[in-house]
């Protein structure tokens, strides 16, 4: 009978917005919509399907980054007070509603109780949400795999090897330190990836990652069962590569689920909608409009305007949602007896990797759409929900491939990270890491404390500035300046803490400064730089 | 310089929060009792006594004292001055070179009347002797461009830049990248497939019929082959207010 295992691959992903010197900061609060509606979301969809024992296997990259940040006093804080301030506006709304629309006000309800809910959870778990999903991992039904240090793009790195050697090095030591235990597996910022590079993971204990589609199909050679078997890389490690049916059926604008007419519409909320006296409290203090995540409209219809959207109704979303989890199932099913009929007796594996933030964030429903797709697939024959882990442990034999050179970027390669807008990152980026790795062999062996801290945060400046957020943002045009300051600034902290260095003039008061506004990895060892690799 | 920047941080009509953190980070003791005034006072008195002693604040900014974690839009270097040309990949028919020259090269061959070139040359599975590429392309634009795009020939091959300059009708190399190979887009089937055996850790190698290696073919076209991150994708992205 046919049978084939089913790996769901969440890649979470924030980069490291740390303003500890604001009382508020625009981009801190991408970490808070994606707490409030993705990371706690999913947390209790796993609860309620491991409470009502349904068997669901997810598995997630929670990215140092991501995990410094949910770590952080400073961020926790202000989380709290960012969802104080969101369960105020569903409170206000509720009675500002009663008076407008019977579905709003509806809507509003839910949302205080959605809210109220999660503050719960936040509180419960005292603010350790990497704690709460190390919980699931230890049960079994989750696997957290790392992702190289601060999301660097790993495939512009060639010429330093040291500073592909540090990225991974950093990703594992940090998931060490916030889940007690080693990674297995790693996700490499945007399935960047260059033959070689397995040496790297191979290094470090790493014994699977992830690559698009094409990194197999035109890997060296073909592999025979295309991206449905994991292979091994001649270093042995374990690939598992992207399946493109998956993917089209969630993202496409086409076909895709998300683009239901009954689904919640991402583009209106009362951040835009009212008033600026009344909704000034609620956006950013410098009055400038953003997300709250108070919505109250469908999509209604891919070519219904903006201001002409109806009402949401949670109840239509909700069948909707079931809906396609059944259809995605259903799918699943008919790929893996399509698949398994081709396969001598192999079972298929299907790898569905998505941005874990499409899931609540951009598609409100998305969470409970993974967790209707467990309730559809618990004790199905066919479709074995698995993590990678268990899909390795479950082969007895595995082909010998080297990717191709690939990203999961638009067309496949490098363009998104490099090209005419953000290619002038790259001379900088090249200049930190020889830097650093010149000072890090000079002084190696140092003793002195305050040269030590100063190597670890010019460390930290090459890596924040590494993060291929930067570039991403630059590409897609949206929140530039801010992408553009951030990579110039890290430079430029970088360059004077190498001339504060090599000058033995190292100003202790601007150093204690930099600990604390680029905070992550307290832990790091500018010595990693050092090492001779390659 | 100190005295500078609270005059000018003073003409910003601050407030008297803002008064107090500024005052605060230039090290002056505020009484709780102190009002707008007073601070602004203090703040005065502390720059004129500081106006002619250098100190490490005389580096920094008001806005940077006030909120350091500010990103801003720093003046970073154009040039390190060092020689070099690296090359990468874009994708399996660009590639992108970039460069820079130390300051005694580029006066040592500002001196010459040879036209430098950026030259990128098909070294693909030869060893490069600097006259055996199997093609290469050159453009002549501006070296202090620091960076171009070359449109390449082929995927899944090797390619070398080079900066130099012609002398007899001959390209003198002046400074060389290393080897960069172009992706490749589209299969590479064999005939040879070799398999790990998990279990007892040995590795085989396994010969293939066409029958089985076009079975990969049949598995790939199984499927759509649009890519998540596409266009559409990035459009859509680029709606909303955030990188993500």
């Amino acid at each position: 009978m046919s049978r084939g295992r089913f790996v769901l691959m969440l890649h979470a992903h924030l980069p490291f917005i740390n303003h500890p010197d604001f009382p508020s900061f625009m981009e801190e609060r991408w970490l808070f919509e994606a707490i409030t509606e993705t990371y706690i979301p999913l947390l209790q969809a796993f609860r309620r399907l491991r409470s009502d024992g349904v068997n669901f296997k997810v598995t997630m990259s929670i990215t140092p980054p991501l995990m410094e940040m949910l770590a952080n006093n400073d961020l926790q804080k202000k989380y709290l007070n960012y969802l104080g301030s969101s369960i105020e506006l569903a409170g206000i709304e509720i009675s500002r509603t009663s008076a407008e629309h019977p579905a709003a006000n509806r809507l509003a309800t839910h949302y205080l109780h959605e809210l109220e809910d999660i503050r719960k959870v936040y509180e419960e778990c005292n603010c350790n949400l990497v704690g709460e999903f190390s919980g699931f991992q230890d049960s079994g039904e989750l696997e957290i795999v790392t992702c190289n240090a601060t999301h660097g793009f790993l495939p512009l790195m060639t010429n330093f090897p040291e500073a592909i050697n540090a990225q991974i090095s950093i990703g594992v030591d940090s998931y060490r330190r916030h889940v007690g235990k080693d990674p297995r597996g790693i996700w490499l910022a945007e399935c960047g990836y260059v033959p070689g590079f397995d040496s790297y993971l191979r290094e470090h204990g790493l014994s699977f990652f992830f690559v698009d589609s094409h990194s197999l199909w035109y890997g060296d050679p073909a592999p025979r069962y295309g991206v449905y078997r994991p292979v091994v890389t001649p270093e042995n490690v374990f690939v598992l590569a992207r399946d493109p049916e998956s993917s089209q059926q969630v993202w496409s604008a086409e076909v895709g689920y998300p683009g239901d007419s009954r689904y919640r519409e991402f583009y209106r909320d009362v951040g835009f909608d009212r008033e600026e006296d009344y909704i000034r409290p609620y956006i950013d203090p410098s009055g400038e409009r953003c997300n709250t995540g108070i919505k109250y409209y469908k999509i209604t219809g891919k070519d219904v305007p903006l201001n002409e959207k109806s009402y949401y109704d949670l109840d239509d979303a909700r069948r909707a949602t079931v809906e396609h989890a059944k259809d995605f199932a259903n799918r699943k099913r008919e790929q893996v007896r399509r698949l398994f009929s081709q396969f001598d007796g192999e079972e298929p594996v299907i790898v569905a990797p998505f941005d874990a933030e499409l899931f609540g964030h951009w598609w409100y429903e998305g969470p409970l759409f993974i967790e209707e797709l467990f309730r559809e697939l618990n004790g199905d024959d066919i479709v074995v929900p698995s993590t990678p882990s268990e899909v390795i442990n479950s082969m007895d034999q595995a082909q010998v491939v080297t990717p191709n050179t690939s990203t999961w970027g638009a067309n496949g390669y490098n363009e998104v990270w490099l090209n005419g807008r953000n290619d002038w990152i790259y001379r900088h980026l090249d200049e930190g890491s020889r830097r650093m790795i010149e000072l890090a062999r000079k002084f190696e062996r140092t003793d002195d404390a305050l040269r030590i801290r100063a190597l670890n945060q010019m460390a930290r400046e090459l890596l924040l500035a590494q993060s291929s957020d930067w570039a991403f943002i630059i590409t897609t045009n949206t929140t530039v300046e801010y992408a553009v300051n951030r990579t110039k600034t890290h430079i430029d902290r970088l360059l004077r803490l190498y001339g504060e260095i090599e000058s033995n003039s190292i100003d202790e008061s601007r150093l204690k400064t930099l600990e604390w506004i680029d905070s992550i990895f307290p832990h790091i060892d500018f010595r990693v730089y050092a090492k001779q690799v390659g | 310089m100190i005295n500078e920047e609270i005059q000018s941080f003073l003409s910003t009509d601050p407030t008297i929060q803002d008064l107090r953190r500024f005052a605060k980070m230039m090290g002056i003791n505020l009484k709780r009792t102190m009002g707008k005034k007073d601070i602004s006072r203090a703040l005065k008195k502390h720059a004129q006594e500081s106006k002619h002693v250098s100190s490490d604040a005389a580096t920094k900014t008001p806005s940077e004292i006030l909120r350091p974690s500010k990103p801003v839009n720093a003046e970073i270097p154009s040039s390190y001055f060092h020689d070099f040309v690296t090359i990468h990949p874009v994708n399996p028919y660009w590639v992108y070179v970039v460069w820079d020259l130390s300051e005694r090269t580029a006066r040592d061959l500002s001196t010459s009347q040879f036209r430098l070139l950026v030259r990128v040359s098909d070294i693909t599975n030869i060893i490069y002797d600097g006259k055996n590429a199997h093609r290469f392309k050159e453009s002549d634009i501006s070296i202090d461009a620091g960076n171009w795009y070359f449109q390449v020939d082929f995927p899944d091959a090797d390619y070398i830049a080079e900066i130099g300059y012609y002398i007899d009708g001959h390209f003198k190399s002046v400074l060389k990248s290393g080897i960069t190979r172009t992706p490749r887009n589209s299969p590479k089937f064999t005939d040879n497939e070799i398999w790990v055996d998990l279990r007892k850790g040995s590795r085989k190698e396994l010969k293939v019929s066409h029958e089985s290696s076009r079975r990969a073919r049949i598995t790939k076209s199984s499927g759509p082959t649009g890519n998540p991150s596409s266009e559409e994708f990035i459009k859509t992205i680029s709606k909303s207010r955030s990188g993500r």
